[in-house]
């Protein structure tokens, strides 16, 4: 069956630059293919453009090359290079000393065995590809990674790892540990091991025993479903059954599959320790109000610009589901790295039910905090930037 | 013979397996360094930086990929440092559009009307090329004008297949735009 025409092979086509094979079997396409007929004659007509390029000036006659490597090989050079050993002579026995010690240094390394694993050995099934590049996470050296071509694709790692690639590039780096591109969806099955099997990206480690998860990185946002077993996003543990979503730099949420993101009661959090995160007030509102289906409006302009440090008790995440407002600590000020006053929550709450100063930040002085409060019967407001004294 | 075979003749000090393999790979470095600078003569002295590199660093080569990625990348990175090294931010940012540097679209205006449309259509791209950011540029010139693989282009200039992906889509519409204004 001849392979489906890509936007490439159009692009090619129209540059003249495939090979004659592959120009019938495009052509063919086109002919057959209305929306592929126009889809051509648009980039062929873009690529008009690219014809009419000034042809690039031939290159410079190799006897120019060919002097500067006479000239490399000057005899006035080597004299040059002659009263430089004299000026260096008078170093010799400290050179030798040091050659000595880098000798020793080198034998030493030699010797020790490497500190990292060998790329693992890797089987592609058809439409997946490889190539050799330096990973997005983990060790920075180049070494091969994969890509599916077109669609879903099939790869094995090791002998553990089965793995499914969408759109996302997967580099092996170990038998027990791969990075992702920073976007794009990979399938995983896990065969159950000794050593935890670890997916590297950019919002951190996704680390599991033995499992099948679908990890789902965009620009800005982290998702990992689990099929079978258990999975731990940095801290968070997430049971079969449900996802995580992390958003870069927001609060990660899990919640229970399929279904829609934040949706609530089915919001269930197995959190190991606090989550902490930075969030600016609107951000924070727009998240309670997608966790609680409360409209929560910003009491002034200035509040939004205010930026507030949420912290989660693990203890309460479970109750997330039932509570009108967060079980959350929220500590505001001026700057992020200079958080000011707090704000304690709590539900049912009318008013502001209590203001106070954490430490270490206790120390007197004039403090600003955006407080979250509940009037009666009402939604929750974010207030304005407060000004509290501590005397 | 194929460029790896000749790469290991140069490797062993073969002087006129350099010189063939400069005759075959001199104009491909030469037009690539052409689109990158847009400048002639600065073209022409990095090509023969490049080839200079190419001959020192023999000794030391592996026959681990493709000879013309290897001396794509050593291009690409000569042309990086050294327009940083010179503080020529300008070929970094965008190549000239010179009438002396669009050498055949300015004959081809010279011999006739018709030619014009053509002329004025070279300067219009060059001049939207010139206007693309370095990255941009440097994964149009390998990806559509080189006619290089998006592994081969990804491998050259050190990035990720998606991110070649993503910036020849980005350069298209940057082009798109620029030649529609």
């Amino acid at each position: 069956m001849n392979d489906p025409v890509t936007r490439d092979d159009l692009v090619a086509r129209a540059l003249n630059a495939l090979p004659e094979d592959d120009r019938a079997r495009v052509d063919a396409a086109i002919e057959a293919d209305e929306a592929l007929r126009l889809e051509f004659e648009a980039v062929a007509g873009h690529l008009l453009h690219y014809d009419a390029l000034p042809d690039a000036p031939p290159p410079p006659p190799f006897e120019r090359i060919a002097k500067r490597m006479d000239a490399d090989a000057d005899p006035d050079l080597r004299v040059l290079r002659l009263g430089e050993e004299k000026r260096l002579s008078l170093w010799i026995p400290a050179g030798a000393a040091a050659a000595v010690a880098a000798a020793f240094v080198l034998l030493w390394l030699w010797m020790k065995p490497p500190d990292r694993t060998p790329q693992p050995d890797f089987t592609v099934g058809d439409g997946m590809s490889y190539g050799r590049s330096r990973p997005a996470f983990g060790e920075g050296e180049v070494t091969y990674f994969l890509f599916a071509d077109d669609g879903p694709a099939e790869a094995h790692i090791g002998d553990r790892v089965r793995v499914v690639l969408e759109d996302a590039q997967l580099w092996p780096l170990a038998e027990n540990r791969v990075a992702l591109d920073h976007r794009g969806r990979a399938w995983f099955e896990v065969k159950p091991g000794e050593k935890p099997f670890v997916v590297e990206t950019l919002f951190g480690k996704v680390t599991v025993l033995g499992t099948s998860f679908e990890v789902d990185l965009r620009e800005e946002d982290l998702r990992v479903t689990v099929e079978e077993g258990r999975v731990r996003v940095q801290e968070v543990v997430v049971p079969a059954g449900h996802a995580y979503s992390q958003r870069a730099g927001r609060m990660p949420f899990v919640a229970s599959t399929p279904g829609s993101w934040f949706r609530l009661p089915s919001l269930a959090v197995d959190v190991r320790g606090p989550v902490p995160t930075v969030n600016k007030p609107l951000e924070l509102a727009l998240t309670l109000r997608n966790a609680t289906h409360l409209d929560m409006p910003l009491e002034g302009p200035g509040s939004a610009r205010t930026p507030v440090w949420l912290r989660f008790e693990s203890a309460k995440g479970e109750l997330l589901g039932e509570l009108p407002v967060l079980p959350a600590n929220v500590i505001t000020g001026a700057e992020l790295l200079d958080p000011r006053g707090s704000v304690v929550l709590a539900p049912g709450s009318s008013k502001v039910l209590a203001v106070r100063i954490l430490p270490p930040f206790a120390s007197p002085g004039a403090y600003r905090c955006t407080a979250l409060y509940r009037p009666e019967g009402q939604a929750p407001v974010l207030s304005s930037p407060l000004q509290i004294e501590v005397r | 013979m194929d460029g790896r075979a000749l790469m290991a003749r140069v490797r062993d000090g073969d002087r006129q397996a350099f010189e063939a393999l400069y005759s075959r790979y001199g104009s491909p470095v030469m037009r690539f360094l052409f689109r990158l600078c847009g400048e002639r003569a600065l073209a022409e002295d990095l090509t023969q930086d490049v080839f200079l590199k190419v001959w020192r660093a023999a000794p030391g080569w592996k026959p681990l990929g493709r000879v013309s990625t290897w001396l794509f990348q050593i291009a690409k990175h000569h042309w990086w440092n050294e327009a940083a090294k010179r503080g020529r931010r300008a070929h970094l940012e965008g190549p000239p559009v010179s009438p002396d540097d669009a050498t055949a679209a300015d004959a081809a205006s010279e011999r006739a009307p018709e030619h014009l449309a053509r002329a004025e259509a070279a300067q219009a791209v060059a001049a939207a090329v010139a206007a693309l950011s370095p990255k941009l540029r440097l994964v149009f010139v390998l990806l559509r004008l080189e006619g290089l693989s998006l592994v081969e282009t990804a491998e050259i200039a050190g990035i990720p297949v998606g991110t070649v992906k993503s910036r020849a889509a980005a350069a298209e519409a940057a082009l798109r735009k620029h030649l529609r204004q």
